[in-house]
């Protein structure tokens, strides 16, 4: 492309964009769009005419929110719920109480063992039961 | 070697002026605008911030055309620019209390109008293909006008669609904002809340992709003719 060629062509683009701007859009029944604007700030707040997009946006941005909220609500729960396991399970190794549910695992069983309660205690308080599970008898 | 620097060099001395000229646009301010003592404007807004119906309506008589205008050409539809408008002027007499007078209420004004219509596109997501041939018969409609006549709307809609299809969202703006609607590059900046430096990237891209598809039409009408 030579150089006549060019400029013909930048000027010939340079005149579609100045037609462009100078042929403006008329905006169309002007006074009606004035009364309905004027109209539409004399309605009070909750009569004024909301699209159903924005409603639907809006639904849908607090539902999202609803749905975080209560995953963390969730989530709260259960590491609170694994925490305190956590904590009953460490005590367990120091405290015979626990070895003894653990071993027994009700009262039921106890009866059947032939262990009476005050034998518990005195085995609890010797700490012979612990000795005995922790060698697997 | 030689050769191909003189070459480089005369195809820069010849493409230079022809780029500059292409880029030469000029600012054209608003009927509005040109016609408005700012001392008038000022009153008017404090009038309104008192409740003052009448004077909004005053302020609403003013800008409306200019609210279309720039509704229209981002949007290119009537019925979705004059919602725009209508929906601007309703936030105009909302938020003018939280307007701030050392700016030019213009600028402000055309900020609202221009993140609604920005907001409508978003959710409109509309991509119209446009005919070449159909451009070229506009262009021409255009060019055929009289003067006096008012424009069909239509065919603008048609041709802004055609230059600005495919360019992405912010190119697009500023191209609608810059070259059509002839706003300084500071309020551009304004309205739009982009640094300069992100203004003049965009909009060098989008002249770029403009004039390609000027480039396009005006070959076809040559080929036509």
């Amino acid at each position: 492309m030579n150089y006549k060629e060019m400029r013909r062509k930048n000027l010939e683009a340079h005149n579609i964009l100045d037609l462009l701007r100078k042929s403006e859009p008329v905006l169309k029944d002007a006074e009606g769009m004035t009364e309905a604007i004027m109209a539409a700030i004399t309605q009070p707040a909750g009569q004024r005419r909301v699209p159903a997009i924005f409603l639907f946006q809006r639904l849908l941005a607090a539902a999202s929110v609803a749905l975080v909220l209560l995953f963390g609500y969730e989530q709260y729960i259960v590491v609170e719920k694994v925490s305190t396991l956590e904590k009953r399970f460490s005590e367990i190794k120091s405290d015979p109480r626990y070895a003894y549910t653990l071993y027994f695992g009700s009262s039921g069983n106890l009866s059947k063992a032939g262990i009476s309660f005050p034998e518990l205690e005195k085995l609890i308080s010797t700490g012979m039961l612990t000795k005995q599970i922790t060698k697997g008898k | 070697m030689e050769e191909r620097g003189v070459e480089t060099l005369r195809s820069f001395f010849l493409l230079t002026p022809g780029i500059l000229l292409f880029l030469n646009f000029t600012v054209y301010p608003s009927e509005a605008t040109q016609n408005m003592k700012p001392e008038d404007l000022q009153e008017i807004v404090i009038r309104i911030r008192n409740g003052d119906r009448a004077a909004f309506r005053i302020l609403v008589e003013m800008y409306r055309q200019q609210a279309y205008r720039m509704a229209f050409r981002i949007l290119g539809n009537e019925e979705e620019a004059r919602d725009i408008v209508q929906d601007s002027f309703v936030k105009i007499w909302q938020k003018i209390g939280s307007y701030d007078p050392s700016r030019k209420f213009v600028t402000w004004m055309n900020g609202i109008v221009v993140h609604a219509s920005v907001d409508r596109l978003r959710v409109l997501r509309r991509h119209v293909m446009v005919p070449i041939d159909l451009v070229s018969q506009t262009i021409e409609a255009l060019q055929q006008r009289d003067p006096g006549r008012a424009t069909d709307d239509r065919d603008l809609a048609l041709l802004i669609q055609f230059l600005a299809e495919g360019l992405p969202e912010k190119q697009k703006l500023i191209f609608i904002l810059r070259d059509i609607e002839g706003m300084p590059s500071e309020e551009v900046e304004a309205v739009t809340g982009l640094p300069e430096d992100s203004v003049k990237s965009n909009l060098c891209h989008a002249r770029k992709s403009v004039r390609k598809k000027l480039f396009m039409i005006l070959e076809k009408e040559r080929a036509v003719k």
